[in-house]
């Protein structure tokens, strides 16, 4: 979990038999995952006539983009992706930011009680959403924020296992770094923002990619609390109105499309975050 | 520059105490080194006093004002650590600028100060690197000038060169003591090096299980020690040791008889007045024993059991007759070899006497 970990390189004259069936279990895994996603994509560019053939066609003859014009007539695509942008970056900036400082205090100070509280808090992370959703819901209507963006953002601002991953992160920071700035006048804030999250980043990274996309896939709580009021959609409920707009006739063109849509900034937003923990730049300052 | 006072200083954590009561004055400008073995909370007093650490009871003062209850920014001090603790994300420069920007000083002095400190410690060339392109000398030169820049008006070392080579902490020792010298500032500084103690130390501090055992000036120690704890820590190798007791007391001195020596006149200058009879620890150093020829001085004989010859002395481990075992450091290579018998003798003028509770007497 450190930085400092270096994988050896791969030498092909130490791989046997089972490195090569290693390797094919890996790419016939990432076939049967990624098929769905491929599938997806090819079909949201069908004519709606190949989308029902049978036996089904693979690669569309004419690829069209008709299917993705006729999103936008369908639900407001754009207001649907800002609703989404806006509840997913909030609630993963919140997260990091208790996290931290949670994970700090779990991690770097003593105090009476530290280790049942951190139990009881462990403890909800085996709790099934669903146990929640009415008690939840109950709450956050008496608090008048239903129907609205904040009430679906706000009860999300912190969890359980951003806290655990951070503290066990924060565990690792040296306890000196931490002396070190506050005889350099930082606060405590200070601390946990300048000194102690740079040298997190790749659980940091972890962290707001998982929030992230957690976040932008989530269903149904905004369901519940949104309570139809279908301005405040997420991208992801608004494509169940795709599915069902128009009964009777099959719109799969149009589903795909607006699904391809969705995770479209999911896949950016992984992309641009891989290299943090692919090669983790943290470098110790302390001796080690 | 300042002042440090410590009174009756005490630190626990639930019921164990760890600093256990520890006065000292420290004077303007001092250079004092706090020694101990393993554990005995050099680190914990040194921390109290930086304000990483509350202290339970007692006072701290600095330049004559009460300083417990302050942060430690608002103290005037500056730590350096063994671990260095860089910020392994920031450039040297802003290692170095790091507590001068949270304080707001103005853009400019903080560039004065890094280029001046930097300059001070020779590596201006390193300003624009990472701790990880640093070598551990470099580092720690990094760790010092980070201190420099606050201005401190006392600097903590908490052991600094005990992550180094043999070679690079003898030359950042020095590079410590110039800077001492040219900074005129008051220093505090823990290790566990004996060496570090008596060549840095204007006053040594030796502490063990949480309390002061003597503080002095190094040769003071070395020459003197209060108690048997400060004679077997202080030089290197150890003190060697015999349990005696008191055979006879004269005007200037006092006659010890021991299983492995000879009745000795140990002379003694304190005013302590011991009786016939009683049990005392009689010490004397490995380079305080010779190889003896004329067979007058007093001394004893034993078998050698090994020799270690480190060039331009060696140091031989007897066994005597009745179990005790003996370091010597004689001058040269020699041409002892184990198995040898040899008689050791010595002035008795080296000897240190010590009560049955271990404290000095002669
Ligand atoms: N948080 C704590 N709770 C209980 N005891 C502690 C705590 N921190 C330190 N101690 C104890 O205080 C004593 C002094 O520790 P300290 O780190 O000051 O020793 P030291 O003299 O610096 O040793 P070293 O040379 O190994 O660095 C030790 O016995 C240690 O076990
Ligand atoms: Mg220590």
């Amino acid at each position: 979990m450190t930085g400092s970990t270096r994988r050896a390189p791969f030498r092909a004259n130490q791989a046997g038999l089972s490195h090569y069936a290693l390797i094919f279990a890996i790419i016939a895994i990432s076939i049967v995952a990624a098929f769905p996603l491929v599938w997806m994509v090819l079909s949201s560019f069908k004519t709606p006539a190949e989308s029902m053939q049978v036996p089904p066609v693979w690669i569309p003859k004419t690829p069209s983009l008709e299917a993705y014009s006729e999103v936008s007539g369908v639900i407001n695509a754009g207001r649907s992706f800002t609703n989404s942008a806006i509840i997913a970056t909030t609630t993963t900036l919140g997260i990091l930011i208790t996290s931290l400082m949670a994970g700090y205090a779990f991690a770097k100070y003593r105090f009476r009680g530290r280790n049942l509280v951190f139990a009881l808090l462990i403890s909800t992370m085996f709790l099934p959403p669903i146990v929640t959703l009415i008690p939840l819901y109950r709450m956050v209507n008496s608090m008048g924020l239903n129907a609205s963006l904040v009430g679906v953002i706000v009860p999300n601002l912190a969890n359980a296992f951003g806290i655990f991953l951070m503290r066990q992160f924060i565990a690792g920071v040296p306890d000196d770094l931490i002396d070190a700035a506050r005889v350099d006048g930082a606060s405590e804030l200070r601390i946990v923002f300048s000194v102690v999250a740079p040298a997190v980043v790749p659980a940091i990274a972890a962290l707001a990619l998982f929030a992230f996309v957690f976040h932008w896939n989530t269903y149904l709580w905004p369901l519940t609390i949104l309570q139809g009021n279908t301005d405040d959609y997420p991208i992801v409920l608004s494509l169940g109105r795709l599915l069902s707009y128009n009964r009777g006739a099959m719109n799969t063109g149009l589903v795909m499309a607006g699904a391809t849509l969705a995770v479209l900034p999911p896949l950016v937003l992984f992309v641009f975050l891989q290299r943090f923990f692919v090669d983790s730049i943290v470098s110790t300052g302390v001796k080690g | 520059m300042a002042t440090l006072n410590l009174s009756n200083a005490t630190k626990s954590y639930g019921d164990v105490d760890v600093i256990k009561g520890i006065d000292l004055d420290i004077a303007d400008g001092e250079f004092v080194v706090f020694v101990g073995p393993s554990g005995c909370g050099k680190s914990t007093l040194l921390r109290m006093i930086a304000g990483l650490e509350d202290i339970t009871a007692g006072e701290l003062k600095i330049d004559g004002e009460r300083c417990n209850e302050r942060a430690p920014k608002d103290r005037g001090i500056a730590m350096v650590f063994q671990s260095y603790a860089l910020y392994p994300h920031k450039s040297v420069y802003e290692n170095m600028a790091f507590g001068l920007r949270l304080a707001k000083r103005p853009k400019d002095e903080i560039d004065a100060k890094i280029r001046e400190a930097a300059g001070i410690l020779q590596m201006e060339h390193l300003l624009e690197r990472r701790p990880s392109q640093l070598s551990g000398g470099q580092r720690q030169r990094v760790a010092i000038g980070r201190a420099i820049v606050r201005n401190p008006k006392v600097f903590l070392f908490d052991e600094p060169l005990s992550n180094l080579d043999a070679a690079l902490r003898v030359s950042m020792r020095r590079e410590i003591a110039r800077l001492h010298g040219e900074l005129d500032a008051t220093m505090i500084y823990v290790t566990h090096d004996q060496v570090e103690a008596m060549t840095l130390a204007d006053r040594i501090v030796v502490l063990d299980g949480g309390v002061v055992q003597q503080v002095g000036r190094p040769m003071e120690l070395y020459n003197r020690p209060q108690n048997v704890f400060v004679a077997g820590f202080i030089g290197s190798p150890k003190m060697n040791f015999f349990q005696g007791e008191i055979t006879g007391t004269q005007a200037d001195s006092i006659t010890v008889t021991t299983p492995a020596t000879a009745a000795v006149a140990v002379p003694v200058t304190s005013n302590a007045t011991p009786e016939t009879g009683r049990a005392v620890t009689m010490g004397i150093r490995p380079e305080h024993l010779s190889v003896a020829d004329d067979g007058t001085a007093p001394g004893f004989t034993g078998t050698i059991v090994l020799v270690e010859r480190l060039g331009d002395e060696s140091l031989l481990e007897i066994a005597l007759s009745d179990g005790t075992e003996v370091i010597a450091k004689v001058a040269g290579g020699g041409s002892e070899a184990a198995g040898d018998t040899i008689r050791l003798t010595f002035d008795p003028a080296h000897l240190h006497l010590f009560d049955a509770d271990g404290e000095r007497i002669g």
